[in-house]
C-alpha cells in the first residue's frame, strides 16, 4: 500500500518535474508550435493631433468611428440576409438591395457595408444583434468650422494623410505613433490579458497652434462672400498679417470647400490663391518702385515730373495714366497712381538699382511661408529685360507676384524697413505639453532704411486722404495708408480691358502700424478699379478686425502721445 | 517490570520520511499558489482590459463632445442663432469705448481706493 503511494507521488514528482522543465527551458521548436496559432501582433490607435487658432478654437481634430462591416459566410439562408440587409439599410440610409448584393457573396468573409458610422449609430447596430455583421475601429478627420480657413488648414485623407495645407506640411508631426501589442489569445481568439508581453504605448499626434485668429479669418471671409456676390467677381482672397511681426492672423480665398467633405471640391476651390495664385500686381507695385527710389536718393518726395497729361510714348511704344495729369510730385505719383510718373521715377534710378530692390522686396522667390504650395512669382532677370521694361516694371506689369509678397512688402514699410517672415504656425505642442516647434518673427532683410520707410508710410497715407485714389478705404477713428491697384489681365495673348484684377494693399493705424490687410478682387462686373472695389472691402474688413484685436485708434494714439489722460491700455 | 520498546515496530511507522510530506507539501503550496496566482492575474487582467475600454470610450466621448462644442460655438453659428432670435449685435463706436490707462505700478489696496475716488471725481475716464 505504502509502495503504491509512494509510485503514485512519484510519477506525480516527475510530471510536475517535467512540467517545471517545459516552462523553464522551453524547445525552441515547442513555442514555435504553440505560439503560432495564438500570438497576437496588434497595432494600438493614434490619434491624430489637433489645428488650434490663437485663442485656442480647435479647428481640425479626429473624431472616433466605426466601420460597420459583414462575414457573407454567417448569414446562411435568405430570409435571414434580407432581414439582415433591411435593418442595415434602415439605419445607415443605404439601398437594401446594394446590402443584399454583398451579402450573397458566399465565398467572401469581408464585406465593407458603411465606412466612418458614428460610435452612436454603431452601438445601436450592435444591440440588433445581426449575425455576421460586426464592426471594425476607425476615426475621421473633423473640421467643426466646416469651410473656414479651409485653403490654410487643408485636409487629411482617409488614411489619415495630410493632403494639402498645414495638414500636410506638419504631417509627420500630426500624425503622432501607433502603439504596438503583442499578446495571446485563446482558441476562441479572446486575448489572454495575463500573456501580454511587448507594449509600445501609442503616442497622439502633436498639437498645431496657429497664429491664426477664427474670428478675424469669420470677418475676412464673410466680406470677401459679400464682395463676390455684390460684383459678381470671379475669385477674390485677402491676407491679414501683423506688421511688427510677420504673423498671419487670416488668409481666405473664394470659392472655397468644405474639407469634411474634401473629395466632392473642385480644384479651382481647393487652390490658395493668396499663396498659390501669380498675378500682375499693377499699381500696388509702385510701392516698391518708389520706396527703392527713396531710398537711393535718386529723387525726392517733393520731386516734380511731367506726367504728359496721360499720354507718353517711351520707345515707340506709349504708356497711358487712367487719372491724366500735368506735373506732378513723388508724392503726388503715389496719391494719384501715375503711371507715367512711377516709370520717370524707375528711369532715375536704373535697371540694376531698379531689379536689386525688387528682388529685396521678396519678389521673384518664395517667402517661405509655412504651407506647401507656395509660388515663388515670376520676375525676370535684367538680362532679360526688355528696352520697355524698365518702363512697364515699375507699374506692375512684367512681373507677377503672390498676394503674400505683396503684402509683406507693404507690411516691410510699415514696419519702419525690416521685412519680416510670413508665418503661421505659432508653436507645436506634443500630448505632454513639450514644444517641439516653435514659431518665431525672424527677419529676413532690411531693403529700405527706417526714415525710407517712415516717408513711405507718410506718402501711402496720403493716397487714402480726399484726392487719393483710395479715399474708400478710410476706417472711421484710425489713418490708413495704402495703395490701390487695378491691373488688365492677359487673356488670350492681349491685355483685354474687360477683365481686371482690382486689389488695394493697406495697413493701420498709420501712427503705429499694427496690421497690414491686402484684397484682391478677380473679374469684377461692371466696376472694375482697386480705388472702387477693393478699398471699401479693405475698409469693412479692417474697420471689424481692429475692434476685434482691440487695436487703439489713431485719435488714442495721439491722445496718448500727447499725455492725455484716458490713453490706450 | 519494565517494558522493552518494540524499535522494530517503531522503525515501520516512519516508513514514509518527514522530508518527503515537507516536499509534497511544499509542492501543494507551490501548485495552488501558481493557480491563485494565475487567477489573480487574469482577473487583473480583465480589469485592466475593461478599464482601457472605459478609457478609450471617455476619449471618444470627450473628443465627440469637444466637436460638438467648437460646431457649436462657431461665428457662424452664433451669428445663424443671433439671427432666428433677431437679435442684431453691432460693434460699439470708437467714442463709446473705455480705454483705461494701465498704470506702471499697481497701487495697494488702501492706496487704491482713494486714488480711484479722486480719478472719478477729477473725471479722469476719457472716451477716446
Amino acid at each position: 500500500m505504502v509502495l503504491a503511494l509512494i509510485v503514485v507521488l512519484a510519477l506525480w514528482m516527475l510530471l510536475a518535474a517535467r512540467l517545471v522543465y517545459l516552462h523553464t527551458f522551453p524547445s525552441p521548436k515547442l513555442v514555435a508550435d504553440s505560439q503560432g496559432g495564438h500570438t497576437i501582433k496588434r497595432e494600438l490607435p493614434v490619434s491624430r493631433g489637433r489645428i488650434l487658432d490663437v485663442h485656442g478654437s480647435i479647428l481640425a481634430l479626429d473624431l472616433p468611428m466605426k466601420n460597420v462591416v459583414a462575414d457573407p459566410t454567417l448569414t446562411t439562408n435568405d430570409q435571414q440576409k434580407y432581414s439582415v440587409s433591411m435593418k442595415l439599410a434602415q439605419t445607415l440610409n443605404l439601398d437594401p438591395a446594394l446590402i443584399l448584393w454583398r451579402l450573397e457573396r458566399p465565398h467572401s468573409r469581408y464585406q465593407i457595408i458603411q465606412k466612418f458610422v458614428s460610435v452612436e449609430t454603431a452601438t445601436n447596430l450592435a444591440g440588433m444583434k445581426m449575425p455576421g455583421v460586426f464592426f471594425e475601429d476607425s476615426s475621421t478627420r473633423r473640421y467643426p468650422h466646416g469651410s473656414l480657413a479651409c485653403h490654410l488648414l487643408g485636409f487629411a485623407n482617409l488614411e489619415g494623410v495630410g493632403g494639402a495645407g498645414i495638414e500636410q506640411r506638419l504631417n509627420e508631426l500630426l500624425k503622432g505613433r501607433p502603439g504596438l501589442r503583442i499578446g495571446e489569445q485563446d482558441g476562441k481568439r479572446r486575448e489572454l490579458y495575463n500573456r501580454r508581453g511587448t507594449e509600445i504605448e501609442p503616442q497622439d499626434g502633436a498639437d498645431v497652434h496657429l497664429t491664426l485668429d477664427a474670428n478675424v479669418q469669420f470677418l475676412v471671409e464673410q466680406a470677401l462672400a459679400e464682395a463676390m456676390r455684390v460684383h459678381q467677381a470671379k475669385r477674390a482672397w485677402c491676407l491679414v498679417e501683423r506688421v511688427r511681426t510677420g504673423e498671419i492672423l487670416a488668409m481666405a480665398s473664394l470659392p472655397n470647400y468644405d474639407p469634411n467633405a474634401y473629395r466632392s471640391a473642385g480644384s479651382n476651390a481647393m487652390k490658395n490663391l493668396v499663396i498659390s495664385h501669380t498675378y500682375e500686381p499693377g499699381s500696388t507695385f509702385k510701392l516698391a518702385t518708389v520706396a527703392a527710389a527713396l531710398n537711393e536718393g535718386s529723387v525726392t518726395a517733393d520731386q516734380i515730373f511731367d506726367c504728359e497729361n496721360g499720354k507718353w510714348f517711351f520707345h515707340g511704344k506709349v504708356l497711358h495714366d487712367f487719372h491724366p495729369a500735368g506735373r506732378l510730385s513723388v508724392a503726388d505719383i503715389i496719391k494719384k497712381s501715375s503711371n507715367i510718373g512711377a516709370a520717370k521715377i524707375a528711369l532715375t534710378l536704373g535697371e540694376e538699382r531698379l531689379e536689386k530692390y525688387v528682388r529685396a522686396f521678396g519678389f521673384g522667390h518664395r517667402t517661405g511661408f509655412d504651407v506647401p504650395g507656395e509660388e515663388g512669382g515670376i520676375f525676370a532677370p535684367r538680362e532679360r529685360w526688355t528696352t520697355l521694361s524698365i518702363s512697364r516694371i515699375p507699374m506692375g506689369h512684367e512681373v507677377a507676384v503672390t498676394a503674400l509678397q505683396l503684402l509683406n512688402a507693404l507690411c516691410c514699410i510699415a514696419n519702419d524697413g525690416h521685412l519680416m517672415r510670413p508665418f503661421v504656425v505659432a508653436r507645436v505642442e506634443d500630448v505632454k505639453g513639450r514644444t517641439l516647434r516653435r514659431g518665431v518673427p525672424v527677419e529676413v532683410g532690411q531693403p529700405i532704411r527706417e526714415d525710407t520707410a517712415r516717408l513711405m508710410q507718410k506718402l501711402l497715407v496720403r493716397a487714402t486722404e480726399p484726392g487719393g485714389t483710395a479715399t474708400k478705404a478710410r476706417v472711421p477713428g484710425y489713418t490708413v495708408g495704402g495703395k490701390t491697384g487695378t491691373a488688365v489681365k492677359f487673356v488670350n495673348g492681349t491685355y483685354d480691358s474687360r477683365y481686371n484684377v482690382a486689389s488695394f494693399a493697406g495697413f493701420l493705424p498709420a501712427e503705429r502700424p499694427e496690421i497690414g490687410i491686402m484684397v484682391i478682387v478677380d473679374e469684377p462686373q461692371p466696376l472694375h478699379t482697386g480705388g472702387l472695389i477693393a478699398a471699401p472691402i479693405f475698409s469693412q474688413i479692417a474697420s471689424n478686425v481692429v475692434r476685434c484685436l482691440q487695436i487703439p485708434s489713431s485719435v488714442t494714439l495721439l491722445a496718448g502721445a500727447a499725455g492725455v489722460t484716458g490713453g490706450v491700455p | 517490570m519494565k517494558t522493552r520498546r518494540n524499535r522494530k515496530k517503531f522503525s515501520r511507522e516512519a516508513a514514509i520520511p518527514s522530508p518527503f510530506f515537507m516536499a509534497v507539501g511544499v509542492g501543494m503550496f507551490v501548485f495552488f499558489g501558481y493557480i491563485w496566482l494565475d487567477q489573480r492575474c487574469e482577473a487583473l487582467g480583465r480589469r485592466i482590459s475593461q478599464l482601457e475600454g472605459q478609457k478609450v470610450e471617455l476619449q471618444r466621448q470627450v473628443k465627440q463632445e469637444r466637436s460638438r462644442w467648437e460646431s457649436a460655438k462657431s461665428i457662424e453659428q452664433v451669428g445663424r442663432l443671433l439671427q432666428r432670435h433677431h437679435v442684431a449685435m453691432t460693434w460699439p463706436d470708437e467714442r463709446n469705448i473705455v480705454r483705461i490707462r494701465r498704470t506702471v505700478e499697481e497701487p495697494s489696496a488702501m492706496e487704491a481706493a482713494p486714488a480711484r475716488h479722486q480719478f472719478a471725481r477729477a473725471g479722469g475716464m476719457a472716451n477716446d
